[in-house]
């Protein structure tokens, strides 16, 4: 299926209409019930089927067991994965898009604290869906309330293409890296580093959830920016993602031409989810990962009030 | 102003042909390259491995041979005897290619066959570069070399089964990019039975041995041309294939003893020679060129050469060397300089070794072996005697005993880490350079962000010592911000749960600043690192991630030794580590690591309990004692 048509809905109407397939997810996180909470508490909302990714990791950690216990009671259907295996939640919303091949279908899916596989494989799944039928797919995402633990540097452990986003672009052209900045220090740099492209394009957010994350990006990416040129290091502003998503396009689709583009969002999700729009829309663009230690230290991260929306309906 | 990266100023990976030749700088590994014989070219990133094979290429030579360079550096350049077809690379295509091996939905077989087409296709693409600038060069009869161009592309069409298409080299190209389109778009429908499909449809000229698509190539070209024009010899340069997915890797190196002998292979490798029992063997089936130096002052000549270069093509006319806009170093003077003269009465180092031997008795101790006066401490007056000092006591003391006198101003602990301006000077740039083209022009660049003459008369304009040492500080800092970012892998036997380069680089470099800094002055120091015990293969990953990025440096017996395994080998860390950690600039002595050493210090350097490491070595070394 195609990208036909994006919109932002305002967040009163998330829940205004029929909802076939609600997608969670469960790990350390406060925010990962966040939009279940959302949803819970608006009486007219009609959702039919509720599905829950809980993480295999960090069982034990205190908010992953409150936030289980939850997901129990209001009912969702649990399926256990790793954060890094995409195999299970592919297979799910196949059989569930498969059972529905002939309607009509909306699917509204919480990002706040899924992994860039899981919701990679999400836009991979609709986008190589063959069906009769468009699907109006919701992303919701709760930008993270501030906190000073998040900026705490954990060692980058897991670096390549997301699966399903490598190009394979052949090596005729040199190769454009474009990140999307987040707080902790030497992350954008590792990947540089590692990546070694001719050409650095950085985005982050400003205007963002607080002033505060602008400073940490700032600070945690001082190196970084004391090697890039002015004109290559960009803002988006992370509450109008549709706006985001053609400003990157359109730099995308310019710098496509003379180089192999490679996209990596390292800050907020939801500048991970455009990234993988804009993979979609431009094929030959590539979306890598960098990711720290599994076996770093879980830090719960609580959701800002608000939450972001982008609705994406996709059609044959 | 935004300055370069230090890595990124001079990448050749992206530049052309001609822009390389623009600004090459031949060395004796050049002429090596370019000998008929097959070669892998040895070293860490940024030491100048892709410049040498675009070097070997017509478009660079072409370029080369019409530059006034060409004069200058006559004596260390050779041209090549044969033509070379330059196989590019670059991380990101190796990496994707790489991941392939990770998708579970596709067997084994049929995930090499899928790496095996993308590979043929950028070499039939880069083949087809190659000989366009070939035909482009050649003196042939009108309509000759479209005729030539036409057969040849007609028969690659015929045996790789291409769409019938106009036969052009651009249309080639324009084929291998939608093959590899197509390939994508098959391995995101992740389906099986689709995929087997696809592939059906390749003929097995996709899936032959690495090296038989150019062979293949170059012969049917050089067929095509008149006997007269056409190559006798070629070589088939791979670049970054120490990256490359491990069937590769092994096909290119197993097949050196045994390929048509009108055709050399030229790699790109890891400062690891590759070792197997089908391995071809260095020396005998082909040259390993090392492109690192174990000692400080190796790099020297070729620093020099670049270095003077760059300030031909900076301040054009005008002439100025850099040793006189920096000076010479006094921590790191060459053996050549060091005559004895900066020991002599009254000096700064005699000072300090007078001042020191009073309170140290170690250091008199030293003194008193050497037959120095500790109240007079110069060199003998016979000249005999005097080279034995200089050579066994001085230049081994002088670094460190200055290092001493800033670091520790009189307390019996190492301050924690602040600029000192030690670090400053020609040689302390050369040396930290590590001779690697990229750091060099990196650092030179940053410098002459800083050097404005406002005068006419340039003899007597320097750069301020202080701003050296924060040009050098700067890098020194960069480059451990690197490292730091540098991927790790779970290790349980870890005091944090995994092992990663920042932490290693942190526990030796702390390992070597409490042997530098123990109360009492030592003359041979811990200064370099033998790998040993049984190191697991992600620990082994690390290592030679470490190699790779030039933050090991292996230390040979000759300057022409590389190392065909890790254990057992003699490493020490890079000269660009060193001012962060106030460490001399020279080879000292080594000590064994192994992973329950290096385990028992990072625990103490993560507590950062690091005034126990000075008791550890002495630990390490009882130990060795004992089993010697």
């Amino acid at each position: 299926m195609k990208i036909k048509a994006i919109n932002e809905p305002a967040v009163n109407a998330l829940w205004a209409e029929e909802v076939d397939l609600f997608l969670v997810s469960s790990g350390y996180e406060s925010r990962a019930r966040a939009a279940a909470q959302h949803q819970k508490r608006n009486r007219n909302s009609r959702v039919k089927k509720k599905i829950v990714f809980a993480f295999t990791e960090h069982r034990d950690n205190a908010v992953r067991k409150k936030n289980d216990k939850k997901f129990k009671e209001w009912g969702y259907k649990s399926v256990l994965c790793s954060g890094s295996d995409s195999r299970k939640v592919e297979n799910s919303l196949l059989e569930f898009l498969s059972e529905h091949d002939n309607k009509e279908v909306s699917i509204v899916v919480d990002i706040s604290s899924m992994t860039r596989t899981w919701y990679g494989a999400i836009i991979r799944v609709l986008s190589m869906a063959d069906r009769k039928k468009p699907v109006k797919s919701t992303f919701v995402y709760y930008p993270a309330k501030w906190s000073k633990k998040a900026d705490i540097f954990a060692p980058n452990e897991f670096l390549g293409p997301l699966p399903g986003f490598a190009s394979f672009s052949l090596p005729n052209k040199p190769s454009s890296l474009i990140i999307g900045l987040g707080r902790v220090p030497y992350r954008a740099l590792g990947l540089r580093d590692y990546l070694d492209p001719q050409h650095v394009l950085c985005f982050y957010s400003n205007p963002s959830a607080g002033s505060k994350y602008i400073n940490d990006i700032e600070k945690a990416n001082k190196d970084l920016f004391e090697t890039l040129k002015k004109e290559d290091i960009y803002t988006y502003n992370i509450f109008d993602p549709v706006a985001s998503l053609l400003k990157l396009l359109s730099i995308c689709g310019g710098l496509s031409r003379s180089y192999r583009v490679v996209l990596a969002s390292l800050g907020p999700k939801i500048f991970g989810l455009l990234c993988f729009l804009a993979a979609i829309e431009i094929p030959e663009i590539s979306v890598w990962r960098i990711s720290p230690a599994s076996k770093h230290l879980p830090i719960d991260i609580k959701p800002s009030a608000n939450p972001i929306l982008l609705e994406i309906t996709w059609s044959t | 102003m935004k300055s370069d990266n230090l890595y990124e100023t001079y990448n050749a990976r992206w530049k052309d042909p001609e822009e390389v030749a623009k600004t090459f700088v031949p060395l004796v590994h050049f002429i090596k390259l370019a000998a008929n014989d097959h070669s892998v070219l040895m070293g860490p990133r940024g030491c100048g491995k892709t410049t040498l094979l675009k070097m070997l290429t017509r478009r660079a030579l072409r370029t080369w041979a019409r530059s006034e360079r060409s004069e200058r550096f006559s004596e260390d350049f050779k041209y090549p005897d044969f033509e070379a077809v330059y196989i590019p690379t670059d991380i990101r295509w190796i990496y994707e290619t790489n991941s392939i091996d990770n998708l579970t939905i596709f067997d084994s077989p049929t995930k090499k066959k899928i790496q095996r087409i993308l590979s043929t296709i950028s070499v039939l693409e880069n083949v087809s570069n190659t000989f366009m600038c070939m035909l482009e060069d050649l003196d042939l009869e009108n309509g000759k070399k479209e005729e030539i161009e036409t057969n040849y592309c007609k028969k690659i069409i015929e045996v790789w089964n291409m769409y019938k298409t106009i036969p052009s080299f651009e249309d080639i190209k324009t084929q291998a990019d939608i093959i590899a389109l197509e390939t994508r778009g098959k391995i995101n429908e992740q389906n099986r039975t689709s995929m087997r499909a696809y592939l059906r449809n390749y003929p097995s000229s996709y899936y032959s041995h690495v090296l038989d698509t150019p062979i293949f190539c170059c012969k049917l070209i050089s067929n095509l041309l008149p006997r007269e024009k056409a190559p006798h010899r070629w070589g088939i340069c791979f670049d970054e294939l120490e990256l490359a997915p491990t069937w590769m890797r092994e096909e290119l190196l197993t097949c050196i003893r045994s390929v048509d002998p009108q055709f050399f292979i030229k790699l790109t490798w890891f400062p690891i020679l590759p070792s197997a029992a089908s391995i071809p063997e260095p020396g005998h089936d082909f040259s390993a060129i090392k492109l690192w130096s174990s000692s400080f002052q190796e790099p020297f000549k070729f620093c020099d050469k670049i270095a003077s270069d760059f300030i031909q093509e900076r301040l054009r006319k005008q002439s100025i060397s850099l040793k006189e806009i920096l000076g010479t170093s006094l921590l790191a003077s060459s053996h050549k300089a060091d005559d004895g003269s900066v020991y002599g009465r009254g000096s700064k180092v005699y000072e300090i070794i007078k001042k020191n031997a009073k309170k140290d008795e170690s250091l008199s101790h030293y003194l008193r072996k050497f037959d120095i006066n500790p109240d007079d401490p110069v060199p003998s007056s016979i000249r005999e005697k005097k080279e034995r000092q200089l050579d066994q006591f001085f230049r081994k003391a002088k670094p460190i005993l200055l290092l001493r006198n800033e670091v520790l101003k009189g307390r019996s602990q190492a301050r924690s880490r602040k600029r000192i301006l030690l670090y400053s000077g020609l040689e302390v740039f050369y040396g930290i350079s590590e001779g690697n083209p990229r750091w060099l022009i990196g650092l030179l660049t940053d410098l002459f962000e800083k050097y404005r003459p406002v005068h006419k008369d340039l003899r007597n304009y320097q750069i301020s010592k202080r701003t050296q040492s924060e040009i050098i500080d700067s890098a020194s800092h960069r480059f451990l911000s690197l490292i730091k970012t540098t991927p790790i892998v779970a290790d349980n036997e870890s005091p944090s749960g995994y092992f990663s380069l920042g932490d290693l680089v942190e526990t030796i470099a702390e390992l070597f600043r409490a042997s530098i800094y123990n109360k009492h002055f030592n003359l041979d120091p811990i200064g370099s690192i033998e790998i040993g015990g049984d190191i697991s293969n992600q620990k082994k990953s690390i290592i030679m991630r470490a190699l790779e990025k030039g933050v090991f440096i292996h230390v040979g017996k000759t300057e022409i030794d590389a190392p065909a395994k890790i254990t057992g080998e003699r490493f020490r860390l890079s000269f660009m580590v060193c001012p962060n950690y106030h460490l001399p600039l020279r080879n000292y002595r080594s000590i064994v690591i192994t992973p329950e050493r290096i385990r028992k210090a990072t625990r103490e350097v993560l507590r950062r309990e690091k005034h126990i490491l000075g008791q550890l070595i002495l630990d390490f070394e009882k130990d060795e004692d004992k089993s010697n």
